[in-house]
């Protein structure tokens, strides 16, 4: 390339800014004596092709960036077109065949998150300066909001007409005295107008779907909560972006500072599971669509100093922002933010911190897992036996129950098959059933009552999820007696979706009509009883809390 | 005010214990937030350490069991709750108690003093090793030598292998030290933050046993380490010593540990403030992290041997601890610390002439620190006084 031509009379310490300069994809002429746009872009051009390398393919593939409207992504998409169209001394080089197809950009458009108004004019929306700077490069442009993650159309199937509301095993009025983390069941709920009129069924307005969103994050209670759903939620829009364009692969322009913050707020929200997947260059865990992060190696400074060298427009408001959906300032902090402040602190004082996390998470092997058994809320890889991990270092039964849950593994084993009536099967999440049956709440009744129309959750989430439902306010989910229509959120459709793949069956249709048998249908459904596992108690706690 | 009054009261009571609900609640558990009687936060506090060691088959009956024993809350507490469990649930292990002195004045002789009295509350036998009788150097004399910067990593690595050595002399199979939830969750950011992968790997396995590949090592690597405290907060754990009134040594060690991980540390509070549940959850994805690690870059781990000098297990021909003694008596304090390779080059150099000063052997150890038939040469450029106090190379040649 133009820019790896060695400068004879170079000091040591010029040496050294260069080959650093290398490395994060700036030109070494840029910084070491002014040069012409053309060539920046070409050593830019050389950092693409690095990472662009690894996917180099026999048929060339269509790629989708997403485009957030922030300078990472939007440096992203320049350097896209940057590279499609490369100066002649790149572009005639015959071992650099062409990577990509088509080339498209998507966009979600999150304005009704940006203030407590819910105004549903589009008047804040960040689609038509997408749309517009999409089309500046001549690629297609693919938008969708964020409030449609309540769209059946937005879902595997493309029209999963369902949500779920979730339901604890234990009644109210105990789960306040107990402060116990109780067992969360999903109860799906069908949307379809009730089989008859097809033809119109009534399209939920937006302003419904907003309303449904925001009653989702107003149930959590705490801004990391809230945010780490909602970044779920944008996971699964561009991979259904990325899909309808018919691109196999997703580009984000995630740059390595944002790398590095995640690595660790992952690891602190206990993630690490999915880590090496959620940060890679290149992740193969999505079925159909590859996840590539061209923009790993490029510090965000300076991809904010190219788009301003190369005037590239930015969205101004384009994240949603939360803090007005607060209500207390102990709220204010959230994991990501914590995170963000501790790294580029860090940064400032050890220069090399970024770097060095990245490199650290990139030698990660995924786990081996089956991407069927993904979790329903963040489509993640899940381990086995993650409820059990929890209960067993963080006890949460009375002294008097104690003997049989602890005498020994052995003992605790037959327990729990004796204890069953209870345990449809041995799917993971029974396991604590040998304490929760002991308990008095927990009576055979209510089990033939709700079976039917229960379906695990809890017991289906990854780690990461699970922890982070703990932050869900319980008084506002429906207990087993309550019935549906006082539940206060619902989960999206495609939550749901892998909720009933989960339980193994194929479509909506072929798990009502199996579960209007009436029989608790599936192997992997949890027993309703299940209870007082996990401790999902922080906020029952902390409404009574005056006196820490 | 309907109150605790009845033995058996019917009017709910205020602020009851969310396990029991039978007592008033008088804490808010840090782990969970619950609000719990003593009696109940007793209850789950042991029977996590408990399900650890059981889960973990940390122990086999009839193991001879160190406790590293410091005096502070983390080693005090963890003495009384073996024996506790050990008696409650017959375990059947012979304990000891097991501490170093490394020779700090106003920290480690108080705290020693900590430690002996432990020693005749909970009825079980103790052990002192001091870095003077080991190494020639109290953590004092270290700090006068090379100033108040770096002492920590003399101080850890002199610490480790005395440890060892304590051990050998006991005759036990296995120590376990105090090591909480927060230390090792501190641990796994500390280690992803300087893409140390080989020490993130090993990090949160709750036994560790740096024994050589070739099973002619010494008997040091036979021995086994673990951390019952593991998924036990640092928090819940002054508070189960506040309740329990247990006799211990409050105050930090005063060569205070390196800024890096202070910020992790600060860091680490802050994930807690916000979310009670971070530090097991970085325990999470820090043994997830460490499978994935394994896959991949557990290969490039060095190749254990024998230190040369004192039969410590190292990657080199001189354990760390040899090294950074060598640096110590030649002067050169600042050379062990940090990159070795310099001070591996330098001993390779000197080719270690005749007596440089090592760490005791195990035998003369055992002996009794033997002041006996030490040749001394001198080496030290800088203080030949404080030479003269030093142990020189062993029995084992
Ligand atoms: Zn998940
Ligand atoms: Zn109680
Ligand atoms: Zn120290
Ligand atoms: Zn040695």
């Amino acid at each position: 390339m133009s820019c790896s031509v060695e400068e004879p009379t170079m000091t040591v310490a010029e040496k050294r800014a260069k080959d650093r300069a290398v490395h994060v994809g700036f030109c070494c002429k840029c910084k070491t004596a002014k040069s012409t746009v053309t060539v920046r872009y070409a050593e830019y051009c050389e950092t693409a092709l690095r990472n662009a390398r690894a996917y180099r393919v026999i048929t060339p593939e269509n790629v989708m960036l997403a485009f957030s409207g922030g300078p990472s992504s939007r440096a992203l998409i320049h350097l896209f077109d940057v590279f499609h169209s490369l100066p002649p001394e790149v572009a005639t080089n015959k071992k650099q065949p062409k990577i990509y197809n088509d080339i498209h950009v998507c966009h979600i458009d999150e304005s009704c998150l940006l203030e407590p108004v819910q105004d549903v004019t589009s008047s804040g929306s960040t689609m038509e300066q997408a749309r517009s700077i999409a089309g500046g490069y001549g690629y297609s442009f693919h938008g969708v909001a964020i409030e449609d993650i309540y769209d059946p159309e937005w879902t595997d199937s493309r029209c999963f007409e369902a949500v779920a509301t979730l339901i604890t095993s234990l009644p109210k009025d105990q789960l306040t005295t107990s402060g116990q983390a109780p067992e969360l069941l999903s109860r799906i709920i069908p949307t379809s107008v009730t089989a008859a009129s097809e033809e119109e069924a009534p399209k939920l307005s937006r302003q419904e779907k907003i309303s449904k969103m925001r009653a989702l994050l107003g149930a959590c209670t705490t801004l990391t909560a809230k945010e780490t759903v909602l970044q779920h939620f944008r996971s699964s829009l561009l991979i259904q972006l990325a899909k309808r364009g018919e691109c196999t692969i997703l580009a984000l322009g995630d740059s390595a500072t944002r790398v590095a913050i995640q690595i660790i707020e992952l690891t602190a929200i206990g993630r690490g599971y999915s880590l090496p997947h959620e940060t890679s260059l290149l992740s193969s865990w999505i079925q159909d669509c590859k996840v590539i992060r061209p923009l790993k190696d490029c510090l965000v400074k300076e991809l904010d100093t190219f788009c301003r060298l190369n005037g590239l427009m930015l969205i101004e408001r384009h994240h949603a922002q939360l803090d007005w959906t607060m209500k207390t300032k102990a709220e204010v902090k959230s994991i990501r933010r914590l995170t963000d402040e501790f790294i580029t602190g860090l940064d400032k004082e050890f220069p090399s911190t970024v770097a060095t996390v990245c490199r650290t998470a990139a030698k990660l092997t995924p786990p081996e897992a089956t991407y069927d058994q993904k979790c329903p809320l963040c489509h993640g890889p899940v381990q086995d036996g993650v409820q059990e991990w929890k209960r067993r270092i963080t006890v949460t039964t009375a002294p008097g129950k104690l003997e049989t849950t602890t005498t020994s593994n052995s003992t605790e084993a037959k327990t729990t098959e004796i204890s069953d009536g209870c345990c449809s099967s041995d799917a993971g999440g029974c396991c604590s059933s040998s304490s929760s049956s002991q308990r008095p709440s927990c009576t055979t009744p209510q089990t033939t009552t709700v079976s039917s129309t229960s379906t695990p959750f809890s017991s289906l989430l990854c780690y990461g999820c699970l922890t982070n439902l703990r932050d869900l306010n319980l008084k506002s989910m429906a207990s087993q007696e309550d019935d549906v229509s006082s539940l206060s959120f619902e989960l999206p459709p495609y939550v749901v979706e892998t909720i009933v793949h989960r339980m193994g069956f194929a479509s909506l249709d072929e798990f009502e009509h199996r579960s209007d048998g009436g029989v608790s249908a599936s192997g992997t459904a949890v027993d309703p009883q299940e209870s007082l596992r996990a401790q999902i108690q922080e906020f029952l706690i902390a409404s009574d809390d005056e006196d820490e | 005010m309907p109150g605790a009054t009845d033995i058996k009261p019917t009017k709910p009571l205020k602020n009851p214990c969310n396990l029991c609900q039978s007592v008033r609640a008088i804490l808010k558990r840090p782990k969970t937030g619950q609000q719990l009687c003593k009696e109940c936060f007793f209850h789950v506090f042991e029977t996590e350490i408990h399900n650890t060691i059981v889960d973990n088959k940390l122990f086999n009956k009839g193991d001879r069991v160190a406790i590293g024993a410091s005096g502070g809350k983390d080693s005090t507490v963890l003495a009384y709750v073996m024996k506790l469990l050990n008696d409650r649930y017959s375990y059947e292990l012979d304990l000891v108690l097991l501490s170093i002195d490394e020779g700090i004045t106003g920290y480690r002789d108080d705290s020693l003093e900590t430690v002996k009295r432990n020693r005749d509350q909970y009825q079980i036998p103790l052990l002192i090793v001091s870095y003077k009788d080991l190494y020639g150097w109290s953590m004092d004399d270290i700090v006068k030598e090379i100033g108040r910067k770096n002492n920590c990593t003399f101080c850890g690595v002199f610490r480790r292998q005395a440890l060892d050595r304590g051990a050998i002399m006991l005759n036990v199979d296995h120590i376990v030290t105090g090591h909480n939830a927060d230390d090792i969750a501190e641990t796994v950011l500390m280690n992803i933050l300087r893409g140390d992968l080989p020490r993130l790997q090993r990090c949160t396995s709750i036994i560790t046993n740096d024994t050589s590949e070739d099973s002619s090592g010494i008997e040091t690597s036979k021995i086994l380490r673990s951390k019952p405290f593991k998924y036990t907060y640092e928090k819940e754990i002054v508070m189960y010593a506040y309740f329990k009134k247990l006799d211990y040594f409050s105050t930090e060690c005063i060569y205070s540990p390196n800024a890096y991980r202070g910020h992790a540390r600060v860091f680490l509070k802050d994930l807690e403030a916000v979310r009670r549940t971070a530090i097991v959850d970085i325990i999470h994805s820090g043994e997830a992290l460490s499978a994935s690690v394994q896959a991949n870059e557990s290969t490039k781990l060095p190749t254990m041997a024998n230190c040369t000098r004192c039969g410590y297990i190292s990657s080199n021909e001189l354990c760390k601890a040899c090294l950074l003694l060598e640096g110590l008596n030649k002067g050169l304090p600042q050379l062990g610390i940090g990159h070795t390779t310099k001070i591996r080059r330098m001993h390779e150099a000197s080719n270690l002439a005749s007596g440089l000063s090592s760490p005791a052997s195990l035998s003369s150890a055992v002996a009794d620190g033997s002041a006996g038939e030490k040749v001394k040469v001198v080496t030290h450029i800088k203080d030949l006084g404080q030479l003269e106090t030093m142990p020189t190379l062993d029995s084992m040649k």
